[in-house]
């Protein structure tokens, strides 16, 4: 039987309270709750590079009717910022452990970066992470996108239009043939004619993510894919405008 | 000032051939001036053609901001070695490739001292 295809609210870049720089506040509860008050339906969770919380939201997201993919926005050797998305769990841990090679052995300062709180499904503390997430791993933009791939997962570059942290503000392009799967610009800057002319050329549909490291940071729903079921093989068609599938945002 | 004269006198090694006179030509290009910078959107806003360019970013895009401003050369600063893929890049086009331990305030310390403003 053929599937209905049509627009789901997105948001894929989120970080919960395990990301130093986001707020104790980031739990489940109320991220989850707060998506489904604003009508998001499909999110991601996207902590520095990390995935320890992803399981939490996942589980509060299935008892509330919305749908999480586990994610990690890593930080390349490059300090380029890229949101990893995956399909299941077992395929996220396995990223997770690698990144863990790749990442400088020290431990997190707390005091100048932040806390990094690790949680349940019922917003209870498991326990403090202590290695330190706020730094560069050692793999290259391309090695990364890679062995992502080698997962089934997927790569967006995080924050285009942003000069911190960004494939734009650090290597001034996207590397000519760089595989990336999309590009996510940011909620609240102001969308050049020139950028998006550069971003349709490279064939990509954007999405519009939050980035919510605070509660007041989620928002009502900025960017829709149309898809034929909720999955990362649709979405990456729809991140490349490719049969049928697209992205939609608002702005 | 050439390249070659910079090479000659300062703790710098030329990346992508053994030694100077595998240079070729490239070691008489004239430096004309120095920029220093990570943040490839800004390099590419504001280095001048020309100028030697001392940087941590190992990227391969280094290369092609390298190659559009016409830049001198490129000096990767405490040690930071290219990625593969940045050194076959420089090779094709024929951008000089520099590596150096020390840091861009004492190698542009170095460049002034020689002369260069």
């Amino acid at each position: 039987m053929k599937k209905t295809m049509r627009e789901w609210a997105i948001d894929l870049h989120i970080h919960t309270l395990l990301s130093p720089c986001a707020d104790n506040g980031m739990l489940p509860s109320l991220v989850i709750g707060r998506a489904r008050e604003l009508g998001l339906e499909v999110l991601a969770i996207t902590d520095h590079n990390t995935v320890e919380n992803a399981a939490a939201f996942i589980e509060k997201g299935e008892k509330l009717g919305i749908k999480v993919f586990p994610g990690m926005e890593l930080q390349t050797k490059e300090d380029i910022h890229l949101v990893c998305l995956f399909e299941e769990l077992a395929a996220a841990y396995a990223w997770q452990e690698q990144v863990y090679q790749k990442l400088p052995p020290l431990s997190n300062k707390r005091d100048a970066l932040g806390e990094q709180w690790l949680v349940d499904s019922a917003d209870r503390i498991r326990g403090e992470l202590d290695r330190l997430l706020l730094v560069g791993t050692d793999f290259t933009l391309e090695e990364a996108i890679e062995s992502v791939h080698l997962l089934k997962g997927l790569c967006i570059a995080s924050h285009l239009d942003r000069q911190a942290f960004s494939l734009w503000g650090y290597l001034g392009t996207i590397p000519p043939g760089l595989p990336l799967d999309g590009v996510e610009l940011t909620v609240h800057l102001p969308r050049q004619e020139a950028q998006l002319a550069k971003i349709k050329a490279e064939g990509y549909d954007y999405v519009v993510s939050s980035d919510a490291h605070y509660p007041t940071d989620l928002k009502s729903p900025q960017c829709f894919a149309y898809l034929e079921e909720v999955s990362l093989a649709e979405l990456a068609l729809a991140l490349k405008h490719q049969k049928g599938r697209y992205i939609r945002t608002l702005r | 000032m050439k390249l070659k004269k910079i090479l000659e006198n300062l703790p710098v090694s030329a990346f992508q051939m053994d030694n100077l006179s595998e240079l070729g030509e490239l070691a008489e290009i004239e430096i004309t001036g120095c920029y220093i910078g990570d943040l490839l959107s800004n390099v590419l806003a504001h280095a001048r053609q020309g100028e030697l360019w001392l940087t941590v970013q190992t990227h391969q895009n280094v290369v092609a901001i390298a190659q559009l401003l016409n830049l001198g050369g490129v000096v990767f600063l405490e040690g930071h070695l290219p990625q593969q893929e940045t050194v076959e890049k420089a090779k094709r086009e024929r951008i000089p490739l520099l590596t150096t331990q020390e840091r861009a305030f004492e190698f542009a310390a170095h460049l002034t001292r020689m002369g260069l403003v």
